[in-house]
C-alpha cells in the first residue's frame, strides 16, 4: 500500500504577517517556518494507517522551493519512509499550478491513499485536495476529523452543522484533514536523527505549467479601531451602549 | 552565539522546550494544585526519546552524557520544575547503574529506562538527611539474596518509580563503610511506599517514604561491591548535581522571561514599568546572574562528560550557584510583577516555591559548602605535599 501525504511549509502560525511595503507579497525577512498543521494531522493518519496495517509506504510529497525539504524531514521525524520534493524556484501561489505538479508526479505513483491538510494556512484558499480529486479522477473526502481502520476499510468521520457524518471509504481516495480529533506525534530525537538518513528525492519541475490566477497585490488588514469606555453609572452606561451600537457601530 | 551546540544537542534542546511550552505550560498550575503525578506528559516525554539522552547507545539510548541531560532537564524546567523532576529524578535513580552496574544489570535495567520506565534514588532517612553517613536500612545475605529492612525518606518519585537504587547497610559494625547499592524493583515483595508528602513547591514531583519489610532483593542486583554504597552514591550525586543547577537554571530563566514580559505591558504612571531604572537594573542584576549560572553549569556538564575523575568540588559549586540564584531571581521576578505577584493567577510564586528546592536537596547548599571547602583543603595540603 502507498500511502501520499503532501506537505507545505508555511510561517509559523504564532507569528504575526506583515504585508511587504510594495505590497507584492508578505515579508518573508526572519519569518520562521513550520509545516502546515493540518498536513500534521494528515501525515499523523497516514502513519496510523500504516501502523494498523502493518504494512505499506508513507511517502511526504511537497511542491514548494529548496527549504521545503526541512518540512518533508519533519514528516519523515515523524516517521514517514522516504520524501519527495517537486522542486520550484519560486514559491507558487497558484492552486492550479500546485495541482498540476502533484498530479502530474502522482498519476504516475499508483497511490492508494492521498492524505493532505484541507488547506494550508499561510493563504487560506483549500483548493488543491479539489483539483488533484478532479485531476486524477480519485474521490474526496473533505474536512475530515477522524478516522477509523477496519477490516472492511475505512470509516471516516466529518463534522457538520447538523452532526458527525459517518463515511465508509476504500481506497484509491484523497483524504483531507480538519483539525483532528487524534494529536500529531511529537517527532522523536531518534526520528529526527533516522530523518536525516531517509531519502529524499528532488524532482525539478522546470516547466511550470499554466497558472489559472495572477495576485495583483497585497492589502494589509485595516488596523483595528481604539476601544472606547462607557465611563457612567448604572444605567446610564446601559443606555449609552445601546445607542452606540445602534448609531455608531450599527450591530442592534 | 555564547554557547555553540552541536545538531543534536540543539535537537535535544529544541524538543524539550517544544514539550516545555506545548504541553507542560498550559497544565502546570493544574499540577501544581492536584499534586498529580504528570504520567501523562512522562509518556511524551518518552516517546521522544529524551530519557534515551543519558543511556548509552548499546542499551536503546542515545549515548549523550550529562551535558545533553542538563539541556533537556533545563528546559523542561522552564515549563514546570516539578514536571521536569520525573526526568531528573529518573537521572539521579540511573546513574549507579550507569556507572557501576555490571553488563547484566545495564542490560537488564537500562533498556527499560530509555523506553521510559522512570528511577529513582534513596539514600535519606529520617534521621539521616545532611547527615547520610547515618543510615540504618539493613542489607542481610541470606544465601541468594539481600534481605533489606528500613525506612527511606523524601524519595523522589517513590512509588511512581519502577527502579530504585537503594543505599543500606550490608555491615553496620562498620558504619557508612559497610554501605553497599542494590537494585530494587516496584514489585519485589516487602517493598512499600509510605505517605506522599505535601510540598511547598515541585508539587507535581511524588515524594514519598518507601517502607523496607524483608524485601528479598537477589545477590545479582548488588551494584559493584559489598561495601562501596558509599563511594557508589557520592559518584551518583557528583554526576547529578549539574541536573539540579540546569533545573535552577530552566527556573530562573522561565521567572525571567515572565518579568520582562510582563515589565513590558504593565503599565503606572502612564508607561510600561519597564521604562524605569528601578526595574531595569533588577531585570540586569537578573540576567546577569543567569548567565554567570549557565556558563558554570554547562562547562561542569561538559567537563564530566569529556573526563573520569573526581568532580565533587565543581559539581557542587555548580549546584550552589545556579540554585541561589534561581532563589534570588524567583524572588525578584515576584518584586517585578508586584501584587500580582503574589497570586497564583500568574506563573511567578510557584516559580519561587519551585526554586526553594534546589537549595535543599541533593545536598543542602551549606554541606555542598562543606564539599567545596574540603576539597579546597584537600587540593591545598597535597600543594604543598604535607
Amino acid at each position: 500500500m502507498k500511502i501520499f501525504v503532501t506537505v507545505k511549509r508555511v510561517p509559523d502560525t504564532g507569528v504575526p504577517l506583515r504585508v511587504k511595503s510594495d505590497r507584492t507579497g508578505i515579508d518573508r525577512e526572519g519569518l520562521p517556518y513550520v509545516i502546515n498543521p493540518y498536513d500534521e494531522y494528515a501525515t499523523e493518519a497516514a502513519l496510523r494507517i500504516k501502523e494498523k496495517i502493518g504494512d505499506g509506504e508513507v511517502i511526504a510529497v511537497s511542491c514548494g522551493t529548496e527549504d521545503s525539504i526541512e518540512t518533508i524531514r519533519h514528516a519523515l521525524a515523524m516517521g514517514a519512509d522516504r520524501g519527495v520534493l517537486l522542486k520550484v524556484n519560486d514559491e507558487i501561489t497558484d492552486s492550479v499550478q500546485t495541482a498540476d505538479i502533484l498530479s502530474d508526479y502522482l498519476k504516475s505513483e499508483n497511490p492508494d491513499f492521498i492524505l493532505m491538510g484541507k488547506k494550508a494556512v499561510d493563504y487560506d484558499r483549500g483548493l488543491v485536495p479539489a483539483y488533484l480529486s478532479e485531476k486524477l479522477g480519485f474521490p474526496l473526502e473533505t474536512c475530515v476529523t477522524n478516522m477509523e481502520i477496519k477490516d472492511s476499510g475505512f470509516v471516516l468521520e466529518r463534522e457538520t452543522e447538523y452532526g458527525v457524518e459517518i463515511i465508509e471509504a476504500r481506497s484509491p481516495l484523497i483524504i483531507s484533514f480538519e483539525k483532528a480529533k487524534f494529536e500529531p506525534r511529537f517527532p522523536s530525537l531518534r526520528g529526527v536523527m533516522m530523518a536525516k538518513k531517509k531519502p529524499v528525492d528532488v524532482n525539478e519541475i522546470s516547466n511550470l505549467p499554466a497558472n489559472s490566477t495572477n495576485i495583483l497585490s497585497y492589502e494589509p488588514p485595516p488596523e483595528r479601531k481604539k476601544g472606547k469606555i462607557i465611563d457612567l453609572p448604572f444605567p446610564d452606561n446601559v443606555k449609552e451602549l445601546v445607542k452606540l451600537l445602534k448609531e455608531e457601530s450599527k450591530i442592534i | 552565539m555564547l554557547y555553540p551546540l552541536t545538531e543534536e544537542e540543539k535537537m535535544i534542546k529544541d524538543i524539550a522546550r517544544k514539550i516545555a511550552k506545548e504541553k507542560i505550560v498550559p497544565v502546570r498550575a493544574k499540577f501544581d494544585e492536584t499534586e498529580e503525578f504528570p504520567w501523562d506528559i512522562v509518556k511524551v516525554m518518552a516517546d521522544a526519546d529524551l530519557f534515551r539522552v543519558f543511556i548509552p547507545e548499546e542499551y536503546e539510548g542515545l549515548g549523550m552524557g550529562v551535558f545533553a541531560m542538563c539541556l533537556a532537564v533545563e528546559e523542561l524546567s522552564w515549563g514546570c520544575a516539578g514536571i521536569a523532576l520525573s526526568y531528573a529524578g529518573t537521572a539521579l535513580g540511573t546513574f549507579p547503574i550507569l556507572l557501576y552496574g555490571n553488563e547484566e544489570q545495564k542490560k537488564k535495567y537500562l533498556p527499560q529506562i530509555a523506553g521510559g520506565k522512570i528511577a529513582a534514588f534513596c539514600i535519606t532517612e529520617p534521621q539521616a538527611g545532611s547527615d547520610a553517613l547515618s543510615i540504618r536500612t539493613r542489607a542481610e545475605r541470606d544465601g541468594d539474596v539481600y534481605v533489606l529492612n528500613g525506612l527511606k525518606q523524601f524519595i523522589t518519585n517513590g512509588g511512581e518509580a519502577d527502579i530504585y537504587t537503594v543505599i543500606a547497610l550490608t555491615d553496620p559494625t562498620k558504619g557508612i563503610r559497610g554501605a553497599s547499592a542494590f537494585i530494587v524493583e516496584k514489585d519485589m515483595p516487602g517493598l512499600k511506599f509510605g505517605k506522599k508528602e505535601k510540598k511547598l513547591g515541585i508539587r507535581a514531583s511524588a515524594t514519598r517514604e518507601i517502607i523496607f519489610e524483608n524485601v528479598k532483593v537477589p545477590k545479582e542486583n548488588l551494584i559493584a561491591r559489598e561495601g562501596f554504597g558509599l563511594f557508589v552514591a557520592m559518584r551518583t550525586f557528583d554526576n547529578a548535581r549539574p541536573g539540579v543547577a540546569a533545573q535552577a537554571l530552566g527556573i530562573a530563566q522561565s521567572a525571567f522571561d515572565a518579568a520582562v514580559e510582563y515589565a513590558m505591558e504593565r503599565k503606572q504612571f502612564g508607561q510600561p514599568i519597564i521604562s524605569f531604572q528601578a526595574i531595569q537594573h533588577i531585570l540586569a542584576d537578573m540576567a546577569i546572574k543567569i548567565e554567570a549560572a549557565r556558563s558554570l553549569t554547562y562547562s561542569v556538564a561538559k567537563a564530566i562528560d569529556r573526563g573520569k575523575g573526581d568532580f565533587s568540588k565543581e559539581s557542587s559549586i555548580a549546584k550552589c550557584f545556579a540554585s541561589d540564584i534561581a532563589m534570588e531571581v524567583t524572588v525578584d521576578a515576584v518584586q517585578i510583577f508586584g501584587g500580582y505577584g503574589y497570586i497564583k493567577d500568574y506563573p511567578v510564586e510557584k516559580m519561587m516555591r519551585d526554586a526553594k528546592i534546589t537549595q535543599i536537596y541533593e545536598g543542602t547548599n551549606q554541606i555542598l559548602r562543606n564539599t567545596i571547602a574540603s576539597c579546597i583543603l584537600k587540593e591545598k595540603r597535597k600543594a604543598i605535599g604535607t
